[in-house]
């Protein structure tokens, strides 16, 4: 766990004004604030590091406290019962394998914050603003990550969040980056306010065999030479079983072929796929007998 | 029927100004509904009537700026969008 210099967060020097920092706060919050940077994860955490350092230098008490013990904060008179805070705190962070990026309020300080001032609910002032969760309930973003696979096909998926039993409906076709809203699955809402909305980012990896463009996919298969000169059939696995491809002679090595039909689903159009491409990738035989050598250099001289 | 909620409550739980709504009205960032001489807001337009509390009293942006800034959001939301259909056609 690091010591964190707050002035440095907040861009001023240590015999700073409460008005030098309020100013300072102020104009590094605007720059940084999550929604003037949407989808920007660095902004996101740059701002919770300026609400930190505020939270700390614009409270006279905390402020003391941190000049006093900041640097050696191993020694601060509260670090022991922090410690036991600490302790609560990560226990009560438990959330599913699948799920990453939980926005509550539980990580919204550093560990060098909790260390120094035990565990907080949350920022004073929440740390989206005066009026987040006031009234409606903070919002939840999570990420799921699905296999190109997965999202081949359309399926239900069951998670718990914040306690909740949540399932959803992936539709065939999804694809990364994706986000969904599910109205009303985020924090309970204050005051008989609404509640918030989870916000769910698919996250789909790379597939090994299949590349992915908009509804088309391309693969490439392996053919041996003399399927290529002289051409045949081969079996190659698509995302819904195995076909029978014909293969002329000739085929040159990077020839591509296509597939209609037999691509990625079209999302939210029922029964339309894209196309599927194949493309050659010539193999030639190794260890070659003397036998086969032999009548290599006969096809040469032919 | 879309629940609401009195503008003189909204006032009350954010501790906000009335004028501060009148203006969000004004300039059509903010629609509400008269029924019996009371005005109401919709609960659905909640999320951004707190964006733009935020926006105005915590990093001081007056009305015009609040207008600036909800264009220029959506405008990099549909961006964002664009993006990431092309990304997803062209197998980035």
């Amino acid at each position: 766990m690091a010591y964190i210099d707050y002035y440095k967060v907040l861009e001023v020097d240590k015999n700073a004004s409460q008005a030098d920092i309020k100013k300072a706060y102020r104009k590094l919050a605007r720059k940084y604030h999550p929604d003037m940077n949407p989808n920007d994860k660095e902004a996101e955490k740059k701002f919770k590091q300026i609400n930190e350092a505020n939270e700390v230098l614009s409270n006279p008490e905390y402020r003391a406290k941190y000049d006093k013990y900041g640097e050696n904060w191993q020694h601060g008179e509260e670090y022991e019962k922090a410690q036991q805070e600490q302790r609560r705190y990560q226990s009560n962070q438990n959330y599913g394998t699948e799920f990453s990026g939980n926005f509550g309020e539980g990580d919204d300080f550093s560990d060098f914050f909790q260390n120094l001032f035990g565990n907080r609910a949350g920022f004073s002032n929440s740390s989206r603003g005066r009026a987040s969760g006031k009234f409606k309930g903070g919002d939840i973003k999570a990420e799921i990550t699905l296999s190109l696979r997965d999202v081949a096909k359309t399926h239900q998926q069951t998670f718990e969040i914040n306690g909740k039993k949540v399932r959803i409906t992936i539709p065939a076709g999804a694809y990364d980056g994706q986000q969904i809203k599910l109205k009303g699955y985020g924090q309970p809402g204050i005051n008989g306010g609404p509640n918030g909305d989870l916000f769910i980012t698919f996250n789909i990896p790379k597939d090994n065999v299949f590349h992915r463009q908009g509804d088309d996919l391309r693969m490439n298969v392996d053919l041996d030479l003399y399927t290529a000169v002289l051409g045949g059939e081969i079996q190659i696995e698509t995302l819904d079983g195995s076909v029978k491809l014909k293969v002329k002679p000739e085929t040159q090595n990077g020839t591509t072929v296509r597939l209609k039909g037999k691509g990625f689903p079209k999302y939210k159009n029922e029964g339309e796929y894209g196309d599927l491409y194949v493309k050659f990738h010539v193999t030639l035989p190794k260890n070659l007998t003397s036998k086969q050598k032999e009548l290599f250099e006969q096809l040469k001289n032919s | 029927m879309t629940k609401k909620i009195l503008i003189e409550e909204i006032v009350s739980i954010y501790n906000i100004e009335i004028t501060f709504l009148d203006s969000l009205e004004e300039c059509g960032l903010l629609s509400t509904n008269t029924e019996n001489e009371k005005k109401y807001i919709s609960l659905d337009d909640i999320p951004d009537l707190e964006r733009f509390v935020n926006w105005h009293y915590d990093l001081e942006v007056n009305i015009p700026g609040l207008e600036i800034i909800n264009n220029l959001l959506k405008k990099i939301e549909s961006l964002e969008e664009e993006k990431k259909l092309l990304m997803s056609q062209i197998g980035y």
